[in-house]
């Protein structure tokens, strides 16, 4: 069975495609829809597979096209039955994504990650008596004399002790949370002002502190580098690890179907 | 042209992997760069739905396993959604994933959660 495999929608465009083979070995061709264009090859599995050869390749097309022209990259492992399956579909949502290739025409997406450095002493989840959590009350541990009692006592004391456990640790979780809101915002916000948008993450992990992408003029990605290399220099204990250009993945509004956040 | 350097800190350059020959990079920097790839061409972008399913239970299980739980449990949430999402686009039966992202083989069914 033969299908097609969408890898980009660009603008209609002269342009010669970048000289690379599709996925499967076979060639690339351009699927003209009104005023768009979709980046295709044949495909003849339904398998895709989505190993990490096949995802640097379909990266690498992308890139290569954003290279001279405004591209939305798609989702890895689209694929249609033919060609009127993949105009329709273009079609159908033409005036978003030609809303999304000018927002994001001359523009690329920079990543950055913002780790805590596991050499510092506790970090942010650590028990230091110098923590604003030191104001809270004790959680119910097992070394304090009086939860010996407490677990000999009636269910109904065990319950609420277990309840000031949690209660205790939400609090501390939320506390986490704004400190290192706080300490991002630092960061985040002068990058932001280099940037055209943004998205971003806090606290995914314990130690992965913001995660964020940022739409970035292409002549402003120097400015926005050196921006990045003052604030780690700045901040001794984190690691920023800032990448890309990346196509804007995070920055195409199109979403079928919607998500909350996405 | 476009790179995927880590822009900044003390990692060299990165190759880009377009060409047939690719300079080998320490491993850590392909990690953190695959990352970002993962999480940006499997969870991002502009999604149709076409008319043949991505198969969520032929992804490499080994290498997502280890690395969507450092950078995007999100990404491992939405990509569930998204598979329960897409049942019955000519794919016979469910997709299910149940795995913990802990595990580090492949489940036999392709699984992961």
């Amino acid at each position: 069975m033969a299908a097609l495999y969408l890898y980009a929608i660009t603008d209609r465009t002269a342009a010669p495609l970048p000289d690379l083979a599709g996925l499967e070995d076979a060639p690339l061709y351009q699927l003209a829809c009104q005023d768009l264009m979709g980046v295709m090859s044949a495909v003849t599995t339904t398998q895709i597979q989505a190993t990490e050869s096949n995802l640097w390749q379909h990266e690498a097309i992308v890139e290569a096209l954003m290279a001279d022209r405004a591209v939305l990259p798609v989702r890895f492992g689209t694929v249609f039955a033919n060609e009127a399956a993949a105009q329709a579909e273009l079609l159908a949502h033409q005036a978003d994504l030609l809303a999304s290739l000018n927002r994001v025409r001359g523009r690329v997406e920079l990543g950055l990650r913002i780790l805590l450095n596991p050499t510092k002493g506790g970090g942010l989840s650590s028990d230091e008596p110098t923590s604003p959590v030191a104001s809270l009350p004790e959680p119910v541990t097992n070394d304090q004399p009086e939860n010996v009692a407490l677990k000999q006592s009636a269910p109904a004391s065990r319950g609420r002790a277990y309840l000031m456990t949690r209660l205790a640790e939400e609090q501390r979780a939320r506390i986490e949370r704004q400190q290192t809101g706080a300490q991002v915002a630092e960061i985040h916000m002068p990058l932001a002002r280099l940037a055209v948008d943004s998205v971003q993450q806090v606290l995914v992990t314990p130690r992965l502190l913001l995660t964020a992408a940022y739409l970035v003029e292409r002549n402003q990605v120097e400015v926005f580098r050196q921006a990045v290399v003052a604030l780690s220099d700045a901040h001794p204990d984190l690691s920023l690890l800032c990448t890309g250009p990346w196509p804007p993945y995070n920055f195409v509004d199109l979403h079928a179907p919607v998500e909350p956040g996405g | 042209m476009s790179q995927h350097p880590p822009l900044t800190g003390n990692i060299p350059p990165q190759q880009k992997n377009k060409q047939k020959t690719v300079v080998p990079l320490a491993a850590k920097e392909k990690e953190i760069t695959l990352l970002d790839l993962l999480d940006r061409i499997l969870n991002k972008g502009v999604i149709l739905y076409g008319d043949v399913t991505l198969s969520v239970a032929d992804i490499d299980l080994v290498f997502l396993s280890l690395k969507v739980l450092l950078t995007s449990v999100e990404t491992a949430e939405k990509m569930k959604r998204a598979a329960t999402v897409r049942l019955g686009a000519g794919v016979g039966g469910a997709v299910t994933i149940e795995a913990p992202v802990e595990s580090k083989s492949p489940p036999k069914t392709g699984t992961i959660s």
